[in-house]
């Protein structure tokens, strides 16, 4: 069990009662992890409009007026609970900004439906389009990023939203676990398969690993 | 850990685990020590860390940048020691700047936040201390104080007075946005972030009312006295003006700015420019401007020479003059969307006069605008004093200083910078500027007859016959210089062999890079001829060579799609010649190639058939040269060949420039329109029926198109055969001649073409191979790159069998590799551009037939974008537009597949609305109506997969609409002449 999901049983029980002064600590306490979820999974056309912390603002007052619902979850692990909660927030500021075009940001933005989600893909995709539309691949360094993010959108979107969970918005297994609504087993398996398909992928991309050697 | 061991995890994903873990906590664990201590896994763990390695580093950089611009990552800021943070207030690639109170002095200040991650290491934190405490050394009226730097929690900061300001990047696109001008980039229409931009909206509302209206001006301000264009003009000179001398000040104290943009000038309620991050920028970022992440931003605006790793004062000059262009014209100077791109364009393209975007422009203006952005730096201002001197003489109505470049001058610097003539001896240079001189004195002379000059030139009989003798060496000056930029174009004829036809050594010089700007400038070369006739009197000799360099100016012209020119060119040219022989077949034959790729076959083939006229009577047939038969060969072939839009891919609509819905639309009567293939052969675009003619049976081959109708064309089959046998013939003479070889590839190519596929394939595979061989010999010659390249790329997708997507696949990307390089060396010819955005659409198609839809929609997405920055190009040419339309609705429907639904709506929008302006004509042509009935037909499809029966409905009513207007118009005029 790693610091990150946290020995905080006390701020639980404290949250589980409905103490909202625990809500905040421990929206604090995940706060950059919840920001990265929404980082990443938030529409590309919002980018520039829609700010995370706007969305994870929002997402703690939602939290707060629904604390009670807490309680009554399976899940006992408050930071899964918030991260539900700052998702749905997110399909609002979806359904806000898009309006019409919500038939594809509904699709998209559904994370938490025990089964992997679209918004992996696209999310992926979405920033490999973005490459030809925006300037942003002319990042310096860019091209072994480039290549990394080439070879996951090559991959299959069970894959894709593995590692999406793992590295972009940095679950743990046990989490992960949960989310995905299978074994810890199960989904312990899938990362390190997820890896190796990324490897292979990028293996047959000619001197990309020449750099991580020496980092290692 | 052991607990979790009972869940039964990988134990490879838990070492994994701890690996992520450790570097997220800024460790940087090493591999090898993993290895060490579980040797039973050390396959795997140098099998997949550095993949773990590598995607944890995608994720920082993603988090750290968004779009190019600055991020902080996750962690909000909410106070950097004394300075608490109000609120965003900008984005850069460079930082995050906040407005913020100082507590302890209870002030206003702004505060920008460099990205906390790795591009600082320590040499380059030490640099930006080093530059920013100098850089609060600075003051100037104009220049934004910097209060302090700082360092908190891995965050490093700057500390500056807050300005009430807008940048100029966001007052540029609002007034672009703005109907006063109307949107003129895409760019323009960007949505502001809401939060910063609410915030800074008030401020953008006071500031353009201030520089339109004049509103809340300060009077000692030379900015905007009246809401007037006029005015706004001087505006632009002033808030110039300020900032020139701001930079002027910084340099006087040794500081470069080294990254002036609009960005980085803000302007105030009161008309004050500011200069912010003066100096800094060199600090935090790398020399190396091909390093730069902020490509929007920053690259857009560096000056050519930095490329080449030089840089001075003249380069911040040459930033602001670029940033006052764009202000002027309320046009981005540079708008490639990707770094590769853009650095060419910065290198490479001339900028557009500003008058030209904006005749309203003030010549003045203009000029200082030219010279601040000259590509050489010895050209700009050599201060920025002197600039900010100009704007403020401009600004009071007094002449300026800059002198507009004659010319003589112009022909000067594009010589020193053009790399074919810099191959050029210095002897032959100081010649070529020799040529200059003796024609413009002889220009001088007519316009003023009564000057000094005439008389001592009328005077001496000594001085005439130098100045003659001038001539002759002016003569064979030029003539080189034609020979340089306009070799043989071999499909074109211009035959390098013209002396060496008795077996002697052909040299063929490397095709050199051609730009609009060299034509322009061969085209005024032109004039030397006209005033060296006048002064030297009209032998034959000069009217020979100044034919023939008209004649090459037109073939550079259409090269560079500049088909208006090229055809005047050619007119010329005949004229000069009168009727006689070979050399005027020739030029008829261009001309009937320019006819043809600008829909007027009828005039095509009236030139072609000229051509071979001229060159039957000329001699009997024993004895005509190897020219003359291969220039019959040649004209054989064009009577013969099917030049389409597609193969040849020249646009076919007006040439550029002429009005929409002009001449071009002029002959697309039913016989000859060419509808631009829909490559999904799909239900709702019906081509009209084809005539007679072999492509009838073509079947599921190769490209077979609708044609003239018959009477008006010679049996093609015939001709090529005609042609073929000449050539076989030249070539029994003179083996090796790759013009000859040339020819008869192109021979074969289109013998294959319209006959069925099992037929075709050894005419082709001979094209193939003969091309091959010769760009195998001739590497550096481009034009037989290009053809190779289309015949690889022929294949006519939508009517292809199962079994030969993977054949055609591969040719596809063989042609794209040639392609590609092309279009890097030479930018300027739009055959080049147009035809990768044909291959990368047929590839697209291809991809998409056989399942592979997510790589379809990322090559077909290339090729819009490709398509669209040719339309960009070429503003107004409504063949372009058509093709971006039936790009996107290629795209609009793989995103339907792709269950992206309001993206392909929004494509099919945009291609409507593409379509509107082009359907004032009158009458509708068929390929709009077809393209429009196109797109209603996907929105129908759209609509009801979304489950919009309604529209749907609508959609299938407007199609249907459309559909019966056709065949109520009445057809327009089969034999409506074009000339």
């Amino acid at each position: 069990m790693t610091t990150r999901s946290g020995d905080h049983h006390e701020l639980d029980r404290r949250l589980e009662k409905g103490d909202e002064q625990a809500l905040a600590a421990l929206f604090a306490l995940h706060r950059e992890r919840l920001w990265r979820t929404v980082n990443f999974r938030l529409d590309r056309r919002l980018r520039g409009r829609v700010d995370p912390d706007d969305v994870l603002q929002e997402g703690y007052l939602a939290a707060a007026q629904r604390i009670e619902h807490y309680r009554s979850l399976d899940t006992r692990s408050p930071f899964l609970w918030l991260r539900l909660i700052v998702s749905q927030t997110m399909i609002d500021v979806h359904r806000l900004h898009l309006g019409a075009q919500m038939r594809d940001a509904d699709r998209e933005i559904a994370i938490q439906d025990g089964a992997y989600s679209q918004s992996t893909c696209t999310s992926l995709a979405v920033q490999l389009v973005g490459k030809l539309t925006s300037p942003s691949k002319a990042a310096a360094r860019g091209e072994m990023i480039e290549r990394v993010e080439q070879a996951i959108a090559e991959m299959d979107p069970l894959d894709q939203e593995v590692l999406a969970l793992r590295h972009f918005e940095e679950l743990t297994n046990i989490e992960v676990a949960e989310v995905l609504g299978i074994q810890q087993k199960a989904a312990s398996i899938r990362y390190i398969r997820a890896i190796k398909r990324l490897k292979d992928i990028m293996s047959h991309l000619p001197g990309f690993f020449s750099e991580d050697r020496d980092d290692g | 850990m052991t607990a979790e061991n009972e869940t039964g995890r990988d134990p490879l994903e838990e070492l994994a685990s701890e690996f992520i873990e450790r570097q997220r906590n800024g460790e940087r664990p090493s591999i090898s020590e993993y290895v060490a201590k579980h040797p039973e896994l050390a396959d795997e763990i140098h099998d997949l860390f550095p993949t773990i390695a590598a995607v944890e580093r995608l994720k920082i950089h993603k988090e750290h940048s968004t779009d190019g611009r600055a991020s902080l990552g996750p962690v909000k800021i909410d106070r950097l020691g004394d300075f608490r943070i109000i609120r965003e207030i900008g984005r850069g690639g460079m930082g995050v700047v906040f407005e913020a109170e100082q507590e302890s002095l209870a002030r206003r200040v702004a505060v920008k936040v460099l990205p906390g991650h790795s591009i600082l290491d320590p040499e380059n934190l030490r640099r930006f201390e080093r530059e920013a405490r100098f850089a609060a050394r600075l003051h100037h009226t104009n220049i934004v104080p910097v209060i302090g730097v700082g360092e908190q929690s891995g965050f490093h900061y700057i500390v500056m007075q807050f300005i009430r300001g807008v940048g100029l990047d966001r007052i540029i696109k609002a007034l672009m946005r703005s109907d006063r001008l109307g949107p003129t980039s895409s760019e323009g229409a960007l949505e502001e972030k809401p939060d910063t931009a609410a915030a800074g909206k008030e401020e953008l509302e006071a500031v353009l009312s201030q520089l339109l209206n004049g509103t809340g001006r300060r009077e000692d301000r030379p900015l905007s006295t009246s809401g007037t264009e006029a005015r706004y003009w001087k505006t632009v000179a002033g808030i110039g003006m300020q900032a020139a001398e701001a930079l002027h000040y910084g340099h006087s104290q040794g500081t470069l700015h080294r990254d002036v943009k609009p960005a980085n000038l803000l302007l105030d309620t009161r008309g004050v420019v500011w200069i912010t991050d003066f100096g800094v920028a060199k600090a935090i970022q790398s020399d190396d401007v091909t390093r730069t992440t902020d490509v929007t931003g920053t690259l857009r605006y560096i000056a050519p020479e930095r490329f080449h790793g030089r840089t001075d004062a003249r380069s911040d000059i040459y930033s602001l003059g670029l940033t006052l262009y764009e202000l002027a014209t309320l046009r981005w100077a540079f708008d490639a969307a990707d770094q590769h791109a853009l650095t060419m364009q910065i290198v490479n393209r001339e900028l557009v006069a500003p008058r030209k975007i904006n005749p309203r422009i003030p010549r003045d203006l203009e000029t200082i605008v030219q010279k601040a952005t000259a590509r050489e730096p010895d050209h700009r201002y050599s201060t920025a004093g002197e600039l900010a001197a100009d704007l403020q003489r401009f600004v009071e109505d007094r002449p300026i200083q800059a002198r507009r470049t004659t010319p003589v001058e112009r022909l000067w610097f594009w010589c020193r910078r053009n790399p074919v003539t810099a191959g050029l001896t210095s002897a032959v240079l100081v010649l070529l500027i020799l040529v200059a001189i003796v024609a413009t004195t002889g220009y001088v002379k007519t316009k003023n007859s009564n000057r000094l000059v005439t008389q001592a030139l009328d005077g001496e009989k000594e001085q005439r016959q130098k100045a003659e003798a001038t001539s002759g060496l002016a003569l064979d000056v030029l003539d080189r210089i034609y020979t340089q930029f306009a070799p043989a174009r071999f499909d074109d004829g211009m035959n390098l062999t013209v002396e060496d036809s008795e077996g002697n050594e052909i040299e063929i010089p490397a095709q050199p890079a051609l730009s609009r700007e060299t034509a322009a400038l061969l085209d005024s070369l032109l004039v030397f001829y006209d005033r060296l006739a006048e002064q030297g009197g009209d032998d034959a000799k000069l009217r020979q060579k100044r034919a023939s360099a008209n004649h090459r100016v037109g073939t550079i012209q259409q090269y560079l799609g500049q088909f208006e020119q090229a055809e005047a060119a050619y007119l010329r040219a005949l004229d000069i010649f009168g009727d006689q022989g070979t050399e005027t077949a020739k030029i008829y034959n261009e001309l009937g190639r320019l006819y043809r790729t600008t829909t007027r076959p009828d005039e095509g083939f009236a030139a072609h058939r000229k051509a071979l006229s001229l060159l039957e009577k000329s001699a009997t047939e024993a004895d005509r040269t190897f020219e003359t038969r291969f220039e019959l060969a040649r004209t054989f072939y064009y009577l013969g060949s099917e030049i389409s839009r597609d193969l040849d891919m020249v646009p076919p609509g007006p040439p550029p420039g002429s009005p929409r819905g002009g001449p071009g639309q002029r002959g697309p009567g039913p016989g000859r329109f060419r509808p631009p293939p829909s490559p999904s052969g799909d239900r709702s675009f019906r081509p009209p029926p084809r005539r007679n003619g072999p492509g009838k049976q073509a079947g599921p081959a190769r490209e077979g198109r609708p044609r003239a109708p018959a009477d008006q064309r010679p049996d093609r089959k015939q001709c090529l055969d005609k042609a073929i046998a000449l050539l076989d013939d030249l070539i029994a003479e003179s083996p090796s001649d790759p013009a000859c070889r040339h020819l008869l590839g192109l021979c074969y190519r289109d013998r294959s073409r319209g006959i069925p596929l099992d037929q075709s394939a050894d005419p082709l595979k001979d094209a193939v191979r003969i091309l091959e061989e010769l760009v195998d010999e001739y590497p550096d010659l481009s034009d037989f790159r290009f053809e190779l390249a289309k015949t690889y790329a022929l294949w006519d997708v939508r009517r292809l069998p199962h079994e030969l997507h993977a054949t055609a696949e591969v040719d596809l990307e063989k042609a794209l590799d040639i392609l590609e390089h092309l279009v890097i060396e030479h930018p300027h010819v739009p055959s080049y551009l147009m035809a990768r955005v044909h291959a990368l659409h047929k590839l697209g198609d291809i991809l998409r037939r056989t399942d592979r839809l997510d790589l379809a929609r990322t090559t077909i997405e290339k090729a819009l974008v490709y398509q669209k920055s040719l339309s960009d190009r070429f503003p107004g040419n409504s063949s372009y537009e058509q093709w971006t339309v039936v790009i996107q609705n290629s795209l609009a429907r793989l995103l339907r597949d792709l269950n992206r639904f309001a993206d392909a709506e929004r494509l099919l929008e945009e291609s409507l609305g593409i379509l509107g302006p082009l359907m004032a004509a009158e009458p509708l042509p068929d390929q709009i109506r077809g393209l429009l009935i196109e797109c209603y037909m996907e929105k129908r499809d759209l609509y009801h997969l979304m489950g919009d029966e309604n529209s749907a409905r609508e959609m299938f009513d407007k199609a249907q609409e459309l559909r019966r207007n056709r065949d109520k118009t009445p057809k327009p005029d089969k034999k409506n002449k074009n000339l």
